[in-house]
């Protein structure tokens, strides 16, 4: 199933990697769209999933993002700029043999390659002791040099899958 | 240490460094959700003031 549709035909490239604490993706093609499709298994309990572009570690970050899960919807957000974007609402616990699945798609601004938006999904199996959930999340990003690469982390002990780079 | 994993959409290559992970801050978000998990609890434990057993106040 597709959260986030484009063609396969679109696939630019796919990595695969193995206890991975993060995942960075250098050299975006500035001003395209561009989507990932994340499978992986998470090898720790308690996850949390964020990114950044650039690399960069400052207050040049916003989100908001919702779980869909058995207890119903609860929403988050950060009111002010903060340092990530969090995949998800709140951590996860994982089942060690299930795999989570995340979807992200990355949108330039107009006329502004400095800018981007973000918006994806995050099932995963668990978020607390026997849940399923669903996330989904928004961010964006404004840099002072236009955006080319983005980067995935996890909790220690990483996680284990593939990463599909679709661009249109 | 961990394994932080550098691809490359040019080249299609990639590069795998060994370095400290970065600190892992819990979104706030968290707060919001023990808050409510607490509020549940509390109304648990109300019900079952009221008689019900522990079941019955769980599964409303």
């Amino acid at each position: 199933m597709q959260f986030i549709t484009t063609k396969k035909s679109n696939l630019w490239k796919k990595f695969s990697f193995t206890l991975a604490c993060s995942i960075t993706i250098n050299n975006l093609e500035v001003g395209k769209r561009h989507i990932f499709k994340i499978t992986f298994w998470a090898n720790t309990s308690n996850n949390l999933i964020y990114c950044r572009f650039n690399n960069d570690s400052g207050n040049n970050y916003r989100r908001s993002a919702l779980i869909f899960d058995y207890t119903g919807v609860t929403a988050g957000g950060d009111s002010s700029d903060t340092d990530r974007i969090y995949c998800q609402h709140g951590s996860y616990n994982n089942i060690i043999d299930l795999p989570a699945f995340l979807e992200a798609e990355l949108i330039y601004a107009y006329n502004n390659n400095k800018k981007v938006l973000i918006q994806g999904i995050l099932l995963s199996n668990t978020y607390d002791t026997s849940r399923q959930s669903f996330n989904h999340f928004t961010g964006r990003y404004i840099g002072a040099s236009d955006v080319s690469s983005i980067t995935f982390y996890t909790t220690a002990g990483g996680m284990t899958g593939k990463i599909e780079v679709y661009k249109e | 240490m961990g394994k932080h994993y550098i691809f490359d959409l040019k080249t299609g290559k990639t590069q795998i460094e060994e370095r400290e992970d970065e600190e892992v801050v819990l979104p706030k978000v968290d707060e919001e959700l023990e808050r409510r998990k607490q509020l549940k609890q509390s109304a648990i434990d109300k019900l079952i003031k009221l008689g019900l057993t522990k079941d019955e106040a769980e599964a409303l």
